[in-house]
């Protein structure tokens, strides 16, 4: 038997449990519009991961630039209350999306941005070919534009060379990340994610 | 002006509100909200944000009262990914609401505690009685709108102010200068000795010069005007200080969010003397870390074999800096800190003394007040003074500013 998924968020695996047994029938969830419970259930849980892993989380700054030596990204400086705030890692995820949250931009003149490390963006269709399909919800040439990377996630130059060689890039920003195509946002965001923290593990040998 | 002039002029002026425009309805706010999520009367940010401003031209007045619900804890605009201004139209929208209908009296007292404190200093003892007694917080309640069990603060009966006057502050080639903020003054002035003592024990000289309130009760309680008169008084006794370079280090993270963006953002304030203030205003913690990755901070920390909560509260989130009492914490050996993921202790400043909104106040707290009982800790810790007196009325815990604990590891 399928639900709104609204099946809990703090308690979910106990409501679904309850649910199960009384009817009598597997029951599952079909998504609804948004706010999406079973992505709050994730976030909550990850972050709560994270937490207790002794990580932060810093929310609602904006990184207005970047610090590198040569291929090594040192800080990512963060638009902060009153003064910018730079903050140094040995590694960096870069996992702000795409164009709908900002993570990719495109001006009128239809060039677009990589917004948080102004990484090289690849997929933009030459000039003369066809940038927008007639239907909205087509395939449109343009919306597969993206950061391209390596086979490590690595973020790439037009001489597909990593511009830096401590970044990996994640989820929709990345080039040919099409969510609402593939219907699989979540699957694009953990899939990739999961696969930059082996690499980032990998590399110091853990 | 033409009608396109007419139409651009006001988000020229106002770059908060052409914000709006940026609003996808991913309803992220929605669900982060701690005062939607307690009360269905409120609506909640998108809803008497974004969505409607767009209706509130500049010269109409506003349709509903809902937006006063709104507690002005910022946590929608920290969470928004597409940068909307969503806390600080609501603030701009709920001045220009209570501007219409005439802010009431108990909100004038209740947004003017450096008034409150000079009047009651004198006479600590009795208020204390007073304030502490049924009856009479029953008869306030009827009379004023403050609710009876409101967590009110005890007037500690002298002044911070006082007490730094006669402080001879040891002459070092460092210096900084406190901005104490009304709670310290009026209502824990110990945690002033405490703040100066580890800066001290640090190595600099620390200034007190005479203050007052910052305007961030006023503001939040929609007036502006006023609001803006205290913020660049404040700011005028700091400028000295902070032209010749000194910085300026706050122990009310909420106090130095006003001087640090809110004077700017919500009441508009561009005075040269308050941004340059705000560049050189610190939290305390973040001017300890900072003293830290430089490699100059006094790490001769005793061991502190205890568990304690932390709390971050939403303004301390809004200040983008991190949770650096959590790292400076980490330096003291054998303490255990507890970071509580929980939102919001419900509070949000005056909020939660008012009548109409201390349930709603105490149930967006619930949570936190339970986790924190749970754990039975001796204290929790917690950057603002409104948090912590809500914060120990709520779960029956002691709490303490995260200043405290370096001052008890530092031995002074």
């Amino acid at each position: 038997m399928g639900f709104p998924a609204v099946l809990g968020l703090d308690s979910a695996r106990t409501v679904w449990q309850e649910l199960n047994d009384t009817l009598g029938v597997p029951v599952f969830e079909i998504p609804t519009l948004p706010p999406s419970v079973p992505g709050n259930r994730m976030a909550r849980a990850l972050r709560a991961a994270l937490t207790r892993a002794g990580g932060r989380v810093v929310m609602g700054g904006r990184v207005i630039r970047v610090r590198a030596t040569g291929k090594r990204l040192e800080e990512v400086i963060v638009d902060a209350a009153a003064r910018p705030k730079a903050y140094r890692a040995r590694d960096f995820v870069l996992a702000t999306g795409g164009f709908a949250s900002r993570g990719l931009e495109m001006d009128s003149y239809g060039m677009v941005r990589e917004t948080a490390f102004d990484l090289p963006v690849t997929g933009m269709p030459p000039d003369d070919d066809p940038r927008w399909a007639e239907e909205y919800l087509a395939a449109h040439p343009a919306a597969r534009v993206g950061i391209g990377v390596d086979d490590e996630l690595r973020p790439l130059d037009s001489g597909h060379e990593p511009v830096y060689d401590n970044v990996r890039v994640a989820g929709a920003a990345l080039a040919g990340a099409e969510p609402w195509r593939e219907k699989s946002g979540e699957g694009i965001s953990l899939a990739t994610g999961l696969r930059a923290a082996e690499l980032i593990l990998e590399r110091r040998g853990e | 002006m033409s009608m396109i002039e007419d139409l651009i002029e006001p988000f020229e002026q106002d770059t908060m509100r052409a914000s709006l425009d940026h609003c996808i309805k991913c309803t992220i706010c929605e669900t982060y909200c701690p005062f939607s999520n307690a009360t269905p009367l409120f609506p909640g940010p998108k809803y008497v944000g974004p969505q409607a401003e767009r209706f509130r031209d500049a010269g109409d007045h506003s349709p509903d009262m809902s937006l006063d619900l709104c507690s002005g804890c910022g946590i929608c605009t920290q969470v928004c990914p597409q940068g909307v201004k969503i806390a600080e139209i609501n603030s701009k929208a709920r001045a220009k609401l209570w501007d219409e209908r005439g802010v009431p009296l108990r909100n004038k007292i209740l947004a003017r505690p450096s008034v409150g404190g000079r009047l009651a200093t004198p006479v600590a003892g009795p208020v204390n009685w007073a304030l502490g007694n049924r009856l009479v917080r029953g008869v306030i309640e009827r009379a004023a709108g403050v609710h009876r069990k409101a967590p009110l603060p005890r007037f500690a009966g002298r002044t911070f102010q006082t007490w730094a006057r006669r402080h001879p502050s040891p002459v070092t080639d460092k210096t900084v200068v406190y901005f104490h903020g009304c709670s310290t003054n009026y209502f824990e002035p110990r945690l002033g000795e405490m703040a100066v003592a580890v800066l001290e024990h640090n190595g600099y000289r620390v200034i007190v010069p005479p203050q007052d309130c910052c305007g961030l009760p006023l503001q939040s309680n929609g007036s502006f005007g006023p609001a803006r008169k205290y913020v660049r008084r404040l700011a005028a006794s700091l400028a000295p200080y902070a032209r010749r370079g000194h910085p300026i280090v706050a122990t009310s993270t909420s106090c130095s969010l006003m001087l640090k963006r809110e004077a700017r953002e919500i009441l508009d304030v561009t005075d040269p003397e308050v941004e340059e203030v705000g560049r050189q205003t610190y939290d305390i913690c973040e001017f300890l870390l900072d003293l830290h990755d430089r490699g100059e901070l006094e790490v001769d920390f005793d061991p502190l074999p205890i568990s304690v909560p932390y709390h971050a509260p939403c303004q301390q989130r809004g200040h983008g800096m991190g949770k650096p009492a959590l790292d400076l914490f980490g330096l003291i050996p054998e303490l255990r800190i507890e970071e509580l993921d929980v939102d919001c202790c419900g509070i949000a400043g005056t909020y939660g003394l008012k009548k109409e909104k201390y349930d709603i106040s105490m149930s967006v707290g619930d949570r936190l007040f339970k986790t924190i009982e749970k754990m039975g800790p001796e204290v929790a810790a917690c950057d603002s003074e409104t948090c912590r007196w809500q914060i120990t009325h709520g779960s029956g815990i002691a709490s303490v500013h995260p200043i405290e604990l370096l001052y008890r590891s530092y031995g002074l």
